[in-house]
């Protein structure tokens, strides 16, 4: 036989030993359980990773599952607290096939346990959550009631799913809470009215203060003002009083003196005052047509208007 | 034997013959099969059943093909009798040259070669192409199995059948060179018998409750006849930028090369080989590279595969990575995974290894998912999804002075107390986004624990944030408590991440680095509400400082003017102290020089006061009879303005303008 044809038989067995202990044979990873099927029916449980032998398909046949915890996301569901208060709940359930042969049996498939889980859980929320005031989920301060619940929950989930199906649920956790529209309306509407009642408090406060400043300052200011003018009487007095005592001079020829401040007031008069005057008025007089300068001929004086071009 | 003499040897009509016939199978059996398929809801079968009726197309063009070129034929040797019976020269003068427009049938042939094949090439594409994706498009949505899995078995076997021995026996008949139209047939033909088969073993899976095998089969036909699509579009569009040869023989697009090796024994390479042929003009499968291919092609891909297999042998775990091999499933090294670096395993499936980047710290959105250009004000929506968390709110009390009557103000009588009754909770709204930064700490812990450690984690962060927001009040945790509630969070997702509640057997392995609460807000429907206070406080702040500044002004300005009164009256005082005595003694002294000459004197004295008093002053001076309320002033200074004139002032010292 030729080089070539040894060498492609070669290649030939080999090909065949591969596909023939793939036939044979599987894997267990750590993380997996398997079972194997003989004709249909369960005959070998394998926990522990590894490799593992069987009998080619379709004498055996072998399903893998997964050991690893799956998350169950259950849908927001409306429930009725023990004070007849409406509450949407959402939970999470963490949870992995601990009994094979019974999942496989009673479960099936994972799409299948997710249905299930969705049953278990909405079950026991309702019962649970029935049992408790809304408090316990929202209070100020009160995290032990929130997974006292949670914990309650977890339990019946537990007991019947590992019962039932197989299941162990590992996780339950509340994941989300919410209100119904209609309530969550009327909260919306009463937190802007506490805003609103916040924000006319505020105003009014803003109103008060500043009153109150501003009369503060004024009632200061007229004070200050006031006692300001009184000083300013005393003192005012205090002078004349001082100097009366030197007015007395003024008695010798009191015409005179009373001439002099008429004076000195005609002196004081503004500067941009317009004076409308006589011809009485000296130095005015002197135009008056009347006056007589000793040693000068008297001026023609003007005619005087006659009344009657006066009216016209 | 060259063409001509095959062409004179051969029985013509037969190949016309057997395309018709095949041609009525094929619609008999694409009934059959539509009708099965129909009965049984089998997705596979109607898929089948459409393959099998696209064909007619396929046989159509093959008999017209047939037909045309046995008429050129034909016409052919009826012009060479003639020429032959006129004793005219032998050759092709007559009929290439003078006579050409005379050979009607040849003439036909070419124009249907050169515009009607590809013409039904394009029909064959469009079909095939429906077929696919019409089947694959049934296909998404859920099916139950199949009924009646037995007698559909035995139809699309009986299909089968038929369709494989009317696809050999057109094969054959192609393998000759006037025949050779048939072979885009023969080969579509013999496709189908292939799918009728496979529809048919699907049946037999059926019928042992496998209904999956139906499924797969349901997915294979529309699948190949897409493949097959492509390769007739790629041959149409290669086939117009081919290089002709005269007299080369016309090889339709719709023969699609694919679907010919089912009806040869010659191998891919053969096949392929004249396709590169005919595609190029030249025996490209003579050239020695093609043939050095040939012989090595085997021992290269085995190479290949052995390469590929020796390089399983080798990880390289990158920088920040981590990897875990397990070798039949079970990691080594005991729980510690490999570091970044060169590694060596065994080849897989012995030892696998999967790696995974754990020192890049990854990001978790929880809560609003952010648009891509989000603005942060609350009043504007900035979210894909709306979410809102419920908290608890402090009952707000009203100041005493500002309750209402009978609501416990001052002086109001106290409200019977409930102890036994817990107080209804009051409830908050609050929205936001949460960053919650981790990285994977515990690579073992995060492969092996859980089996979307992410969607686990993401639970467990929307769980941790519900339950904060839902026990902390609504305004602190807006405001005052944030970073505390951050602090918070941190620790107690890590706590619930460690699954420290069942002593690390759930944990996921990851280190949490940060949490952020970004944009922590009010719902929009009452985010103007928040605001409106904010405002409110400003207006407030702002009315305070308005007072405190009038206060600032009106405080020091009575001040000054208190200090300019007082300061007055001072001034008034120190005239009287020193103006008095003066005045005194100058009073002595004119009241002397008026006894000596008492006219002059207060003449003098009038007209030296009025000389200083009229100085800059404006005079009058009226006649006497004039009253004075009859003097009227124009102010001709003022109030001049270009191009209006003079504004006469009108205003009087007094009284009515006479």
């Amino acid at each position: 036989m030729k080089t070539r044809g040894k060498f492609t038989i070669l290649v030939a067995v080999v090909l065949v030993a591969v596909l023939l202990t793939f036939l044979v044979s599987f894997q267990v990873r750590m993380d997996e359980t398997a079972i194997v099927y003989t004709f249909g029916r369960a005959t070998r449980e394998i926990t522990e990773a590894g490799f593992c032998l069987k009998l080619p398909y379709p004498i055996q046949t072998v399903t893998k599952y997964s050991k690893r915890t799956r998350i169950f996301e259950g849908k927001f569901q409306e429930y009725l607290t023990r004070d007849q208060h409406n509450l949407i709940v959402e939970i999470a359930a963490g949870w992995s096939i601990e009994r094979p042969a019974q999942f496989e049996e009673k479960v099936g498939s994972e799409g299948s346990a997710e249905e299930k889980m969705a049953a278990l859980v909405g079950g026991a929320a309702n019962a649970i959550v029935n049992s408790h005031e809304l408090a316990d989920f929202i209070s100020i301060g009160t995290d032990h009631a929130y997974a006292n619940v949670e914990a309650e929950i977890h339990k019946a989930v537990e007991a019947e799913a590992i019962e039932q199906y197989g299941i162990r649920v590992s996780l339950l956790w509340i994941t989300r809470l919410g209100l119904p529209e209609d309530v969550t309306k009327q909260v919306v509407e009463r937190i802007k009215e506490e805003r609103g009642a916040k924000a006319k408090a505020l105003r009014a406060e803003g109103d008060s203060k500043a009153e109150g400043l501003k009369a503060q300052a004024d009632t200061k200011a007229k004070e200050i003002l006031t006692k300001a003018e009184a000083e300013a009487r005393l003192i005012r007095g205090e002078a004349d009083k001082t100097a009366s005592a030197h007015y007395a001079v003024f008695k010798e020829d009191p015409d005179l003196a009373n001439f002099l401040t008429s004076i000195e007031a005609i002196r004081n008069l503004k500067k941009r005052t317009t004076y409308i005057l006589t011809p009485d008025t000296p130095p005015y007089h002197l135009l008056s047509p009347s006056l007589k300068i000793p040693g000068a001929e008297s001026p023609k004086a003007p005619d005087p208007v006659p009344p009657k071009a006066r009216e016209n | 034997m060259t063409l001509e003499q095959t062409e004179r040897q051969l029985p013509l009509r037969r190949a016309e013959t057997a395309a018709l016939s095949t041609l009525a199978v094929q619609a008999v059996a694409g009934g059959l099969a539509l009708l099965l398929g129909r009965l049984s809801g089998s997705m596979a079968a109607e898929a089948e059943a459409w393959h099998l009726l696209a064909g007619l197309v396929v046989w159509l063009g093959a008999f017209v093909h047939q037909r045309l070129r046995r008429l050129a034929i034909e016409e052919g040797l009826t012009a060479e009798a003639i020429r032959r019976g006129r004793g005219a020269p032998a050759g092709p003068a007559l009929f290439e040259a003078e006579g050409a427009d005379l050979l009607t049938a040849r003439n036909r042939l070419a124009q249907f070669e050169k515009y009607f094949l590809p013409a039904i090439s394009i029909v064959v594409v469009l079909l095939l192409a429906g077929v696919s994706y019409f089947s694959i498009r049934r296909l998404a949505a859920p099916a139950a199995a199949p009924a009646e899995p037995l007698r559909n078995f035995w139809g699309f076997a009986g299909i089968a059948f038929v369709t494989f021995l009317l696809a050999k026996y057109a094969a054959g008949l192609a393998t000759q060179a006037p025949w050779r139209p048939l072979r885009s047939g023969a080969s579509y033909m013999m496709s189908c018998a292939l799918g009728s088969l496979l529809v048919a073993v699907s049946f037999v899976f059926c019928f042992f409750e496998l209904p999956v095998a139906e499924r797969v089969v349901a997915w294979a036909i529309p699948v190949s006849l897409a493949v097959v699509s492509v390769e007739v579009l790629l041959l149409l569009v290669m086939g117009a930028y081919r290089p002709r040869a005269a007299g080369e023989e016309a090889r339709p697009a719709h023969d699609s090369r694919l679907l010919g090796m089912l009806t040869t024994s010659r191998g891919i390479l053969r096949t392929t080989a004249e396709t590169l042929d005919y595609q190029f003009g030249f025996k490209v499968s003579e050239t020695w590279f093609y043939r050095f291919m040939e012989r090595a092609i085997g021992p290269l891909l085995l190479f290949m595969a052995v390469t590929l297999e020796l390089l399983t042998c080798f990880v390289i775990v990158g920088p920040g990575e981590q990897a875990i091999v397990e070798r039949f499933g079970v990691p080594r090294a005991s729980h510690v995974p490999f570091g970044p670096g060169l590694h060596v395993k065994l080849p897989w499936p012995i030892e696998i290894a999967y790696r995974y980047p754990t020192a890049r710290v990854e990001v978790l959105v929880v809560g609003e998912q952010l648009l891509d250009e989000p603005g942060y004000e609350w009043t504007k929506s900035h979210a894909k999804q709306p979410f809102t968390l419920i908290t608890a709110t402090h009952i707000q009390e009203l100041p005493a002075a500002e309750a209402l009557p009978g609501e416990g103000g001052a002086g109001a009588p106290a409200a019977p107390k409930v102890a036994a009754q817990r107080p209804v909770p009051s409830v908050g709204l609050i929205t936001g986004t949460v960053y919650v930064l981790y990285y994977v700490e515990d690579y073992h812990a995060f492969l092996y624990n859980h089996e979307d450690p992410k969607r686990t984690l993401d639970a467990l962060c929307n769980r941790e944030l519900t339950r904060y927001a839902a026990n902390s009040d609504f305004l602190e945790l807006l405001g005052s408590r944030r970073r505390e509630a951050v602090e918070h969070l941190k620790a107690a997702i890590q706590k619930a991440a460690d699954d420290e509640a069942r002593k690390g057997r759930g944990k996921l392995g990851v280190r949490i680095v940060d949490v952020a609460l970004q944009g922590l807000h009010p719902p929009i429907d009452v985010a103007g509400a928040f605001e409106e206070v904010v405002g409110a406080i400003e207006e407030r702040e702002a009315k305070v400082w308005a007072a405190r500044g009038h206060a600032n002004s009106v405080v020091p300005r009575a001040t000054g003017y208190a200090a300019r009164a007082i300061a007055g009256a001072e001034q008034y005082a120190a005239d009287r102290k020193y103006i008095a005595p003066a005045a005194e003694e100058e009073f002595k002294k004119q009241l002397e020089a008026c006894r000596k000459a008492p006219s002059v004197f207060r003449h003098r004295k009038l007209l030296s006061a009025l000389k200083e008093a009229l100085l800059d002053a404006r005079k009058i001076v009226k006649p006497a009879w004039v009253s004075v309320q009859e003097v009227i002033q124009l102010n001709l200074e003022e109030k001049m303005m270009p191009g209006v004139g003079l504004t006469p002032d009108l205003g009087t010292t007094g009284g009515p303008t006479p």
